[in-house]
């Protein structure tokens, strides 16, 4: 009985699996345009990034090798030191304030409003583009003729040179940025929530629970993969920034925001320096490499205590 | 007996009370978030008024809220001086051709990930998450290197072929594909229909909702797309609209608010008309993709 249960389980699924083997030959012409795409415009500029960042290279003469030199500059470049403090103190500002407002609505939206129309309007900043975004800000952030200045005058505060500050330039920056993408994240994280069973919470009101207590001991712990996938997304992200302060500060002033992709784009397209400019894109990657194993090794414990 | 008649009145009644007090609190949170929502969006309508302002009236203090004159001058001088449509031409053309072609070799990828066993599968598809998590954009360097070299730079090839196939979507199609019931695709190979065929006549009909959650953002990241196409495109012919726009800022024209601002409204216009086209995809869309 149970043998001859087992076979007509077993057989189906061994026919199609032994009829799967050979599917290379059909496989390779669905893989082949996807495949190309990848080696030339990921795999090769790797490898070629790599290999740049041991030569001296201006794009017009070939690049000549120089070993480890480039690395060794690397170590006491100040103004690249400078550019992963002012990276990290971006991230760590974006990170921190957009997650917890984040999380904030998210909470608003589960437990109040399920509105489409809300959500909409959270989601617009992010649909518009970086450049925009950052233009607008420039404008309302100006210090003779920005609305905010203005406001701030008008109740008696000091003006602030919100882009020309060194202490306020990278501040300024990623409120800018928490402003754009606050809303994508909330969410993102709301729909996290989607997946927290409404009876958990009848059952905890059942029990008398408040708010706060729903929150701290049923959302929040069964949120934290999830959480835990949108933070760091957002901090890979956080490190590239590059598009605002492009337009706002071209890295001022005195490269209070030069942060590293701008330093990249410096080095490369002003001074020509192809080889060095590709040292510091591979110390680039390889923060964002380590970020992203510690995504994967999350993304392998991502069981929550639901499953 | 009785006790279990009243109970059930008493309930009621005291509910009455709960449901009139949230009733309050639903409607106080309604308002709070309605003039918090109205805040959130300020700033966008803010640069609407704005660029239908005056350069004067932008200048002015104290600060007009509603135009003294409207005016459309801004936006003349983008069709008149500032050769938008050449822009507008590029940025559409990059978009379209990079979402088709997302919607052709992601689902092509997807489907074999998905259906189709072959060696290396898993490293194929190890890779893509690897660029899925590390962008190709922080590898802009090199690839302008690369670009250069084979003579694309200033082309529309460099500014679409490099973002052909999102990783993203791959994941996105593998994901979708991966629920289509096997016993579907092995009907149709019993009748008889070659690999492709399955591919084209069966596998993506089912793919609607996908290929719109592709189809939108990867159109959402084209057309704001800007440290490449700055790179890339480096005669004003090929220029995008981001990177139009903020040469334009960065020049001699750097507080001429007024035409910025226009900019600014002629290149989210398309992406806001569709937002409000297609809202239900866009937030699917989103919250599906980020979450990966």
């Amino acid at each position: 009985m149970t043998t001859h249960r087992m076979q007509t389980i077993v057989e189906p699924s061994r026919r199609r699996s032994s009829r799967r083997r050979n599917d290379f030959a059909v496989a390779i012409l669905f893989l082949a345009p996807a495949t190309v795409g990848f080696v030339a415009f990921y795999v090769w500029p790797s490898i070629r990034g790599l290999y740049l960042s041991f030569t001296d290279y201006n794009i017009f003469q070939a690049p000549v090798w120089v070993g480890l030199k480039n690395y060794e500059k690397l170590l006491t470049d100040d103004k690249m030191w400078n550019s992963i403090v002012v990276t990290l103190e971006y991230v760590a500002i974006n990170i921190v304030f957009q997650t917890i407002l984040a999380l904030l609505i998210a909470v608003l939206m589960q437990r109040l409003i399920r509105s489409t129309f809300v959500r909409g309007i959270l989601l617009m900043p992010y649909l518009v583009s970086n450049v925009v975004v950052a233009l607008v800000w420039l404008w309302m952030l100006d210090y003779q003729m920005g609305i905010t200045n203005q406001l701030l005058e008008w109740i008696g505060l000091p003006r602030l040179m919100f882009f020309g500050s060194e202490q306020l330039v990278i501040p300024t920056i990623a409120f800018v940025n928490i402003w754009r993408f606050m809303g994508y994240t909330a969410l993102l994280i709301f729909a996290g929530m989607q997946s927290i069973p409404n009876t958990v919470y009848e059952a905890a009101r059942v029990d008398g629970a408040s708010e706060w207590q729903m929150f701290r001991r049923i959302t929040l712990p069964l949120l934290r993969p999830n959480l835990a996938m949108v933070v760091i997304t957002s901090m890979i992200g956080s490190f590239q920034v590059f598009d605002t302060v492009s337009v706002t500060t071209q890295g001022g002033p005195v490269d209070a925001s030069n942060v590293i992709q701008m330093y990249i784009y410096k080095l490369a397209f002003s001074q020509f320096k192809f080889g060095y400019a590709s040292a510091v894109s591979v110390v680039l990657m390889l923060i964002l490499l380590v970020i992203s194993i510690f995504q994967l090794r999350l993304t392998r414990a991502n069981s929550s205590d639901l499953v | 007996m009785t006790a279990l008649t009243t109970t059930p009145k008493a309930r009621t009644k005291k509910n009455a009370g709960v449901v009139r007090r949230r009733a309050t609190l639903r409607m106080f949170t309604y308002l709070g978030l309605g003039v918090v929502g109205i805040l959130w969006i300020l700033p966008l309508i803010w640069m609407v008024l704005g660029s239908l302002k005056t350069q004067a009236e932008i200048l002015a203090k104290p600060p007009t809220w509603w135009p003294r004159e409207f005016t459309l001058e801004n936006f003349v001088k983008w069709f008149q001086e500032l050769n938008f449509g050449q822009f507008f031409t590029n940025s559409v053309v990059v978009a379209i051709l990079t979402v088709l072609g997302n919607i052709v070799f992601c689902s092509m990828l997807g489907y074999a990930l998905a259906k189709m066993e072959f060696r290396g599968k898993k490293i194929l598809f190890g890779a893509v998450m690897v660029t899925l998590m590390v962008p190709s954009v922080a590898l802009f360097v090199p690839m302008f290197v690369i670009v250069s070299k084979i003579g694309l730079v200033n082309t529309y090839g460099a500014l679409i072929l490099p973002f052909l196939t999102q990783p993203i979507g791959v994941f996105l199609m593998r994901q979708f594909i991966m629920g289509i019931p096997d016993e579907i695709i092995e009907a149709a190979r019993i009748d008889g229909a070659g690999e492709f065929r399955i591919f084209s006549r069966v596998v993506m009909p089912l793919c609607g909702a996908p290929v719109a959650t592709l189809s939108i953002i990867t159109f959402l990241f084209s057309w704001n797309n800007f440290l490449w196409p700055l790179v890339a495109a480096q005669s004003q012919d090929m220029y995008t609209l981001p990177v139009a726009l903020s040469l334009y800022s960065t020049g001699q024209n750097s507080t001429d608010y007024g035409v910025l601002l226009a900019g600014s409204v002629l290149v989210i216009a398309p992406i806001v008309i569709l937002f409000l086209l297609l809202q239900r995809y866009f937030i699917q869309g989103v919250a599906t993709t980020g979450l990966k």
